[in-house]
């Protein structure tokens, strides 16, 4: 069953990325000419063509794609045309500070997240509840690039704690992370502490607790875990979200990962970039949703009987 | 495969899960952090410097990417046959004087005493090299080279470049962008990546996407270089730019927000540096849209702008009328200001007598974020139109998808844009924008074309200088497809320590920047 749920997933993760190379290919070719954006202010039209020519723009689309679907099974994504660098090279280049960044925003959501939703649904305190309650429907609402630059006017200027920005070790990752990890901290809290308080009311809870098993215990072992496939399945699709999306904060805190790197791809209308970035980051959601779906069935066999 | 659900029977009690709420996103924050990646010397010593760029770079390899962004890097690393000075008048670089032999054929003589970075000497086949790969159709810096026949080696130390027709600016096309590289170190695949130049910095380490390490070049034949480091960070947010210099992360910050000055202003050990700069802001108007056809029509447009009232509001005064087609630094600038004040009665009666004493409807086609408050300076202009009874539709559209627009046929009604000048010279936007053969140009008049194409290749400067008086006239005051806006200045946010008085010429040049004591 759990061999099957793989190779069904894989499958369909494989049409998933396929299908991304597609529309990825076909967008980016609707949206301008890179050449004309290369050459100088004044370069004439056909000193442009010149160029097209020899960035191979001006075969016939079919060709452009065989190529391009061909080089990326063999891992070879082309070479960027403003970069004028194998696409392969710049992304490898970008990932680990985009992977660094996600996971650590999702690590830090991941352990505020259950840990809120957690206390709201066990305490007995009103008001630390309804504290927490807030804080997490702030931390959804706060847009992040507000929030990334009260960090940085804060913790940067006025306290000159933590560098505003750049790539230079743990002390830099603070802020992009904690700004990153607002929104899916939040998220997680008020999923966990719904789904958890959802769960006191259920039988097997209630039976629990009448066979006079510790409520401490009841929350971990019977309310916890029914309710960790879902928070499972929501921080796999926030580690895609921010893996894929974390453009504006990347660009905030001048962070080098893949989001930055798009956002000149696009610029550029570097075709060979924007393919090579899309096809990545559709690569990593399929893996995460993949390994998601696998530890829920290992948590609750259920999730496979559904199938 | 099944699953087993292991049953503990340890006892939990509300106490312990408040402590795992607190050490559980401890453990998992450090656990990201150890995850953590390479690690770079922030420390600042007392003669480095570090300064910041807006957008990534993509190759320090000039043939590759010809940005301004770009050249704020590859001007401190590389040096090239000439320079400008800070009037932007040519001055000796690598080559020391320079002749013609006849109207085509140039000779330079090169320095002898030129090292570059990796201990070879520069002789005149690196030059001959360097302008022949800028001749290669795959280079971006072909357009500059378009006019040279050949580059030819006459002994050791002098060059000879012969041209198609006479070009009285080769040199300000060639001393504007083409980087002198060593031919040996040039061939490699890896030189834009791993630049070897002659310049004041040697290039050191690059961070993709996010830094760029520079070191003094302790054998420079030119004036001793103030810094022993030099980093350039790549900083897209201005706001974060800001907070750098601001906090003492950064000591030159560029491209400073209206809004962001006084912040600056009022901190201590820091300041703001406004120069004049070679950006020119207009509107384009597409002569083939129906009222646009009309020369009384423009010309009403003209005055219907308050452009001292735009620079003093939108622009937080970092900019200066300039109703030309040259921008004001750029020596040969003609002031047309004239021409157009401010004046929008008598704007209503020319559209009066134009026909259209009701107004008309317009689009405006403008970017939102690309040039300095763009979506707010076409708001105002918006307004000041429809006091005259222009009504303008704005449309926002996406800086390539301008810049496809201006590269084609046909605008469909107006467009914000901006003219940059690398040749340093009032050539520029003519045959740019003016010329009918021009790449943004919507203007077909025979008098203004045979007066550019002469003006290309009027050898005497005093005789070109007339020509381009005489082109000016009839296309501000005649033509005008345009409305005349203003020249941005370059705002520059400076710490206390770095002394820097740089040119209108944009990239930034070390060579121009020192320490204060």
């Amino acid at each position: 069953m759990f061999g099957q749920l793989a190779v069904r997933r894989l499958a369909q993760g494989l049409l998933v990325i396929w299908l991304l190379s597609v529309i990825s290919f076909g967008l980016s070719r609707l949206n301008g000419d890179p050449a004309r954006l290369l050459a100088a202010q004044g370069a004439s039209a056909d000193q442009v063509e010149q160029l097209r020519d020899t960035m191979g723009l001006n075969r016939p689309l079919i060709e452009q794609y065989l190529t391009f679907i061909f080089g990326a099974f063999r891992g070879d994504l082309g070479l960027s045309l403003s970069y004028r660098q194998p696409v392969s090279t710049l992304i490898v280049e970008r990932l680990p500070a985009t992977l660094e960044l996600g996971v650590a925003a999702v690590a830090l959501a991941a352990g505020f997240g259950v840990s809120i939703g957690l206390v709201i649904a066990t305490t007995k305190n009103h008001l630390l509840r309804g504290v927490l309650h807030s804080i997490s429907l702030i931390g959804q609402s706060v847009p992040v690039f507000w929030l990334a630059l009260i960090l940085i006017s804060f913790v940067s200027v006025t306290l000159r704690l933590l560098p505003s920005s750049g790539r230079h070790g743990i002390e830099s990752l603070i802020l992009p992370a904690v700004a990153l990890a607002a929104y899916p901290t939040a998220q997680i809290a008020r999923l966990i502490a719904a789904r958890m308080t959802e769960a006191g009311r259920l039988q097997f809870v209630r039976a629990a607790r009448a066979g006079g098993i510790p409520e401490g215990q009841i929350t971990f072992h019977y309310v916890l875990r029914y309710s960790l496939p879902t928070v499972i399945t929501v921080i796999a699709l926030q580690l895609g979200a921010v893996l894929g999306g974390a453009i504006i904060t990347e660009a905030i805190f001048a962070w080098p990962g893949l989001g930055s790197l798009s956002v000149s791809a696009v610029n550029a209308r570097d075709f060979p970039l924007v393919q090579g970035i899309v096809i990545t980051i559709g690569i990593m959601i399929v893996l995460v949703n993949l390994a998601a779906d696998l530890l829920c069935l290992a948590l609750d066999p259920r999730a496979g009987v559904a199938q | 495969m099944s699953v087993h659900i292991k049953h503990q029977n340890r006892p939990l009690r509300f106490g312990r899960a408040a402590l795992a709420a607190v050490v559980l996103p401890l453990f998992f924050f450090a656990s990201a952090c150890a995850a953590g990646g390479q690690s770079v010397d922030s420390k600042k010593d007392d003669a480095s410097i570090v300064i910041t760029l807006p957008a990534d770079i993509k190759s320090l390899d000039k043939g590759v990417e010809e940005t301004w962004n770009a050249t704020n890097v590859t001007l401190n690393i590389f040096d090239r046959l000439v320079q400008f000075d800070s009037e932007l008048n040519v001055k000796p670089m690598l080559a020391t004087e320079w002749s013609t032999t006849d109207d085509n054929t140039w000779l330079l003589k090169l320095r002898s005493d030129v090292k570059f970075h990796d201990g070879s000497a520069l002789t005149a086949s690196d030059v001959v090299f360097s302008l022949q790969r800028a001749m290669e159709p795959s280079s971006v810096l072909a357009y500059y080279m378009s006019n040279v026949e050949s580059v030819d080696e006459v002994d050791g130390a002098t060059v000879r470049i012969r041209t198609k027709k006479p070009d009285p600016i080769l040199l300000n096309r060639i001393g504007a962008w083409v980087d002198v590289v060593p031919a040996k170190a040039a061939s490699n695949d890896d030189f834009g990546t791993h630049p070897v130049g002659s310049g004041p910095y040697k290039f050191e380490n690059w961070i993709q996407g996010s830094e760029i390490a520079l070191s003094k070049n302790d054998n420079y034949w030119g004036a001793e270089p103030a810094f022993t480091d030099v980093r350039f960070k790549i900083v897209p947010e201005p706001q974060t730019r800001t907070a750098m210099l601001l906090s003492g992360e950064a000591d030159v910050i560029g491209s400073v927000l209206p809004e962001e000055k006084e912040q600056i202003r009022s901190t201590p050990g820091v300041g703001v540096l406004e120069v004049p700069g070679t950006r020119k802001m207009l509107i384009i108007l597409d002569p083939a849209v129906a009222p646009l056809k009309n020369a009384e029509v423009r010309r009403a447009l003209n005055y219907a702008v308050d452009r001292q009232a735009i620079i003093d509001t939108v622009l937080g005064g970092d900019a200066e009328i300039s109703i030309s087609l040259v921008q004001k630094a750029i020596p040969g600038f003609a002031d047309g200001s004239d021409a157009y004040s401010y004046d929008p009665v008598k704007a209503k009666s020319l559209l009066a007598e134009a026909g259209y004493g009701s107004g008309f409807s317009v689009d405006l086609y403008h970017t939102n974020g690309v040039y300095p408050k763009d979506a707010e300076v076409v708001q105002a202009v918006a307004a000041q139109l429809g006091e005259i009874g222009v009504k303008v539709s704005l449309k926002t559209i996406e800086a390539g998808k301008l810049s496809e627009k201006l590269s084609s046929d046909e605008i469909g009604g107006m467009a914000y844009t901006r003219f940059g000048n690398a040749k340093a010279d009032p050539s520029e936007l003519y045959t740019y924008a003016v010329w009918s053969e021009g790449v943004s140009s919507f203007v077909t008049d025979q008098r203004l074309d045979s007066l550019i194409e002469s003006s290309e290749h009027e050898m005497d400067p005093a005789a070109r200088a007339r020509l381009f008086q005489e082109l000016e006239k009839i296309a501000v005051e005649e033509v005008v497809p345009w409305i005349f806006l203003f020249d941005l200045n370059n705002v520059f946010g400076l710490s206390d320590r770095v002394e820097w008085a740089p040119s209108a010429w944009e990239p930034i040049d070390l060579r121009t920047m020192s320490q204060r004591d």
